[in-house]
């Protein structure tokens, strides 16, 4: 290396957001207790306005480096609403194959990389490969199979580049199919694992109700389409989204809060199981049970056993779909037609690893995007994430300044929160006490 | 462990962002390329991060293209290894950590399954702003660029 290179490799355009706690206690009085977080202009709108509507899902996969299926399918299915395309059985099974992949990818990163850290007493997953290196590789082998699940279906591990509007341009052969079920039959061991590594975690006993939200179906725990469940009891059309949304300025914060029938609600793991926990894998139920959890759960520091238990129950289902489509076969089918009019409206959903995704466009007769418009989880998130803290920091204020640390952290963690290097990122600053 | 004869050449970024589409562009061009020799995989990494741990795992010889800040005029191109980078993390001032891609490095290193040999293929931005082209100096830089890598590429390791 040369003396006069000044090398600094930092990459701050993989970070999504900047997050900081700011909690201030004046004379034993909570004045401020928030999640501020710096979050780059989205310029969603600019980035698809005036392009054609097949390009839309490239463009939003490559918002994220974790949700890229997700952005892709919500951008798809919007595209698909507005264009009044009906999918084959065919692709909504290989679609549902892919989510899934992107599930397991991001819930293993999630609960292994940043979670068990915490708890086990390190700083982060590099000490951890040092102090604990066969639960890194086990989390780095299930890493492998859900990038390659994610490959063989949509022909790249991170971006989705074989869905398109109205299906997919590539498609796997059976007989990749069938060493998938094969890897996904043997990673159940280290399914069996995660679970029992999890169960073992002392999880924080606070919990505050509030109101959940997610995607629901009759008769299924899916992640794509639906209506939009709430645990105090309504359920809305997709079209209906921005009624349960909400989004208005908070100051501290450039993203935008939301709020439904109370003044925040949560989204992700821990709501859909409370919302949809019936419908869930036998194997996933014993493993909620094993992890303590039992609906309606009000613990949000278990929304990282939640995932858990969808990792279980998402291997459950990719073996299920891969058996279906072993057996029926994969045909190289032409997408779906569309039919272009003037000004056609349309929105997508997915309950993406974080909780439920918005895309919304507008799309002329020219086959040109008019409007766009998306929600992201965590967005939707950050008003619960501020009064979870305002109820947690009153019951542990005696506590040593580094575990409150601890555990706001922790906290503003379990919602898995889309600001990538979250572990290096959170800073808690103190300004009273 | 046995590990995979070739050479894997990843490119990193996000083409959203300006010129950290950079190591992604140079792999869309190096696929097209007529001198890429048998036995290189070119693979768009997009921004995974631990994700690549896996992806590189197999093979002996990864180069890893991407956007690097490093104080130098936009669309300079500069080669180092990881130790290189490793090495002056440690004793001066390069911002290492806080990435997805440094941490998926030091913890395959940690995890005894980092490739024998990493290289980079780091090109100085101009902007990393929420932008859908490349500024005009780095995109002066990639056919030099791709010519430094197809040259690495045909080299003995």
């Amino acid at each position: 290396m040369p003396e006069n290179i000044k090398v600094n490799v930092h990459h701050v355009t993989r970070v999504e957001g900047h997050g900081n706690i700011v909690v201030d206690v004046r004379d034993g009085t909570l004045e401020k207790c928030e999640l501020q977080i710096v979050e780059t202009p989205r310029f969603f709108e600019a980035m698809l306005r005036g392009r054609p509507y097949h390009q839309a899902s490239h463009i939003t996969s490559r918002i994220c480096g974790i949700c890229a299926i997700g952005h892709a399918t919500a951008s798809l299915r919007a595209t698909e609403r507005a264009l009044q395309v009906q999918l084959s059985e065919q692709t909504q099974l290989l679609r549902r194959l892919a989510f899934h992949g992107e599930i397991l990818d991001s819930h293993i990163l999630h609960v292994y990389m940043l979670v068990a850290p915490d708890f086990l007493g390190v700083g982060s997953v590099i000490p951890l490969a040092t102090s604990h290196p066969d639960i890194v590789k086990r989390a780095l082998h299930m890493k492998k199979f859900s990038g390659d699940l994610c490959q063989t279906i949509v022909g790249r591990h991170t971006h989705p580049i074989a869905m398109t509007v109205g299906g997919f341009t590539h498609f796997p052969t059976v007989q990749e199919l069938v060493e998938l079920r094969e890897r996904a039959e043997a990673l159940i061991a280290d399914v069996d694992a995660t679970v029992e590594l999890f169960g073992t975690l002392p999880w924080p006993a606070f919990e505050r109700e509030t109101e959940f939200v997610a995607l629901v179906q009759p008769d299924d725990y899916g992640f794509i389409d639906g209506k939009i469940g709430s645990s105090d009891g309504y359920e809305l059309e997709l079209d209906e989204y921005r009624q349960v949304t909400n989004e208005r300025l908070a100051p501290h914060s450039t993203a935008k809060h939301a709020a439904f029938n109370r003044d925040s609600y949560m989204v992700g793991a821990l709501a859909r199981y409370n919302l949809k926990h019936q419908h869930l894998s036998p194997r996933a139920k014993a493993a909620a049970a094993h992890l303590g959890l039992s609906a309606p759960c009000y613990r949000p520091y278990l929304n990282s056993a939640a995932q858990v238990v969808e990792i279980v129950h998402c291997i459950d289902d990719v073996i299920q779909v891969l058996d279906t489509l072993i057996e029926r076969g994969v045909e190289r089918e032409d997408p779906a037609p569309v039919t272009l009019s003037p000004h056609a409206r349309g929105v997508g959903a997915c309950d993406v690893p974080r909780g439920i995704l918005f895309h919304e466009y507008q799309i002329g007769e020219d086959g040109l995007i008019e409007e766009a418009n998306c929600i992201i989880p965590t967005g939707q998130n950050l008003a619960n994430i501020d009064r979870d803290m305002r109820a947690l920091v009153p019951t542990i204020l005696t506590e040593p300044e580094e575990q409150i640390t601890l555990k706001l952290e922790m906290l503003v963690r379990a919602y898995d929160p889309c600001i990538s290097c979250s572990t290096h990122f959170l800073n808690v600053e103190f300004t009273g006490k | 462990m046995d590990r995979h004869p070739t050479t894997l050449i990843l490119g990193t970024g996000n083409p959203l962002m300006g010129d950290d589409a950079v190591g992604v562009i140079a792999i869309q061009r190096l696929r097209e390329h007529p001198a890429l020799p048998p036995g290189v995989d070119v693979v768009d990494g997009g921004t995974d991060g631990l994700g690549l741990i896996p992806l590189m795992e197999p093979y002996g010889r990864v180069i890893l293209v991407d956007a690097v800040p490093m104080g130098l005029s936009p669309g300079a191109i500069r080669r180092f290894t990881w130790d290189d980078a490793r090495l002056v993390g440690h004793g001066r001032s390069l911002s290492l950590h806080q990435t997805d891609l440094t941490d998926a490095l030091i913890l395959a290193e940690t995890l005894g399954c980092l490739p024998p040999e990493v290289v980079f293929y780091g090109v100085q931005p101009h902007t990393m702003e929420w932008d859908q082209s490349l500024s005009p100096a780095v995109e002066r830089a990639l056919s030099p660029l791709i010519e430094a890598l197809i040259a690495e590429v045909r080299s003995e390791s």
